[in-house]
């Protein structure tokens, strides 16, 4: 593990599509999940495939990541702002 | 510190400033991160003497340094080190072509001169460097070459007719240098700074009346991160960003520009 | 079983980086494209950009501090036959990036977005299984590099975005596609 994000708070929009042994890798928003979390970043997973988001971030978890997971519609605006500020 | 170990690097322009300069230009804050990522570093210039130091003083920190004399614009310059570096290390991985002059001069006060010789060090230097670099890196069927280009290679300014044209040039040559090479996994960017503070404006800010200076700065706002933060770009960003480049993380980067510019040329 | 968070900036008191990331692809001639497709493909790679760099803005703002990266698409700089409304909405997310880095440049929030060429991602998992179909034969040999993108290359892309390795970095695009636009 490095240090480049080390403190940085990171949400990552549509990264909980796929986990670590799918049969098509992990997409864009996996693969920075994990280099996120590799380079010292807390991580929020967010998609809308909850079961699939939320199994990916235990992964995330069990290597020792500090990952959360949250739902998000990123075409709702609400969602958006429940998310971010409450 | 790790993502540049193992390589063997040559950077061009790197060796007029030394650590007891006021500020590192490009090549010199390129050689620095170099170091911190695990490289082998072969910084070359014109001036030898400096040059030489800068490569002691980072000798003693611990790094793997070397200085070597070229001139970009002479061939058998190239074709010496380059030889020199296949002998000694039996490859090469990064080129960073950033040895490059600029002339406070427009369209008007440039005389032909002046366009060879910043076209001869800007645009010919890189082509000779490229054409070196590459028949070594050929051989291992990898590399990666970054070429220092501008934001004046994207946009036009009040300044240097031929400053553009050779910035220009850089930019283009880049990208069918990248066509070229892609067969033999070897990647070609460029790199387009926007205002850096470079020994060339420390420079310019000593020997310039504070009112010219005030209208310099205020040009310089032109960039909305520069205004936010009222300050230039550390050289040592731009290293940051060959490091990126010249490593693995962009092995499927190529023939592209990495705009470090404050958002100048976002407008 | 440690709590689920509530809301970042309640559980975080900040948000450093935000990757607008989620898409999705459809393809189709302008001639095929209906309405519902058109609205569709804007509203997730548009719009919720949009909405995104928005509150995240509006958070980052209170710090004086962050990095939002857009995922878009050598579709946002050439066209092509196979796809409308996602260039469409892949074009929008490159100047809407460049609009929000110039407005949020103040508040010393960077924007930049990312362009990855053709990539071997599982929403293109046809790549993988019929890699000797003539189109993705054809697709491939298009490619300078000669090959799809691992996903892991875009990460490494957001990485160096997000990190204060690239604080002078904004209203910027970052190309990960094997020099297929250099052509």
């Amino acid at each position: 593990m490095t240090n480049r994000l080390d403190g940085k708070v990171a949400l990552i929009t549509g990264s909980g599509g796929a986990l670590f042994d799918s049969e098509f890798g992990l997409g864009f928003g996996g693969s920075s999940a994990f280099r996120f979390c590799q380079e010292g970043a807390t991580v929020i997973v967010s998609d809308i495939n909850d079961d699939i988001g939320q199994q990916f971030t235990e992964e995330l978890k069990e290597k020792g990541f500090n990952a959360h997971y949250k739902h998000l519609d990123t075409t709702n605006e609400t969602e958006w702002k429940k998310l971010l500020i409450g | 510190m790790n993502r540049l170990d193992g390589k063997i690097a040559l950077i061009t322009g790197s060796g007029a400033e030394t650590l007891k300069s006021e500020v590192l230009g490009i090549g010199g804050a390129t050689v620095i991160e170099f170091c911190k990522e695990g490289a082998t570093v072969i910084i070359s210039d014109v001036f030898d003497k400096e040059g030489s130091e800068f490569a002691s003083e980072l000798k003693s920190k611990g790094y793997d340094v070397y200085y070597k004399h070229i001139d970009v614009t002479k061939n058998a310059d190239w074709d010496n080190v380059i030889s020199w570096i296949e002998k000694t290390f039996g490859k090469l991985d990064i080129l960073v072509n950033n040895a490059g002059i600029s002339m406070p001069i427009n369209l008007f006060t440039t005389t032909e001169a002046d366009w060879d010789k910043t076209n001869d060090v800007n645009s010919k230097g890189c082509f000779l460097g490229m054409k070196a670099a590459s028949a070594l890196m050929q051989k291992n069927n990898s590399g990666s070459i970054v070429n220092i280009s501008s934001m004046y290679g994207l946009v036009g300014s009040p300044y240097s007719v031929g400053y553009h044209a050779s910035k220009g040039a850089v930019r283009l040559m880049s990208k069918a240098a990248a066509i070229q090479l892609a067969p033999y996994k070897i990647r070609v960017n460029s790199v387009c700074p926007g205002m850096v503070m470079s020994p060339m404006q420390v420079r310019k800010k000593a020997n310039i009346s504070s009112e010219k200076w005030e209208e310099f700065v205020g040009f310089l706002e032109d960039s909305p991160l520069n205004k936010a933060k009222k300050e230039w770009i550390p050289t040592s960003q731009i290293g940051l960003g060959i490091v990126y480049l010249a490593s693995d993380e962009a092995q499927w980067v190529t023939g592209t520009d990495l705009v470090i510019d404050g958002g100048q040329t976002a407008q | 079983m440690e709590k689920t968070i509530d809301w970042i900036e309640k559980d975080f008191g900040k948000l450093d980086i935000l990757v607008n990331n989620a898409g999705i692809a459809i393809r189709g001639h302008v001639l095929d494209t209906n309405e519902s497709d058109w609205d569709k493909v804007n509203d997730i790679n548009s719009k919720g950009y949009f909405l995104g760099t928005k509150f995240a803005g509006k958070l980052m703002q209170k710090n004086n501090f962050g990095s939002i990266i857009n995922i878009a698409s050598i579709y946002a700089i050439v066209g092509g036959t196979l796809s409308f409304g996602y260039a469409a909405s892949k074009g929008a997310v490159r100047l809407m990036s460049k609009a929000a880095a110039i407005q949020l440049a103040p508040y010393k929030i960077r924007v930049n977005t990312i362009c990855p060429g053709f990539a071997a991602t599982p929403i293109n998992k046809h790549y993988r299984l019929t890699p000797n179909a003539p189109e993705v034969v054809s697709i491939r040999e298009s490619i300078p590099l000669k090959g799809f993108i691992p996903a892991d290359q875009i990460a490494w892309g957001v990485v160096y975005l997000a990190s204060d390795e690239s604080e002078w970095v904004t209203g910027t695009d970052l190309l990960i596609d094997a020099g297929w636009i250099a052509q």
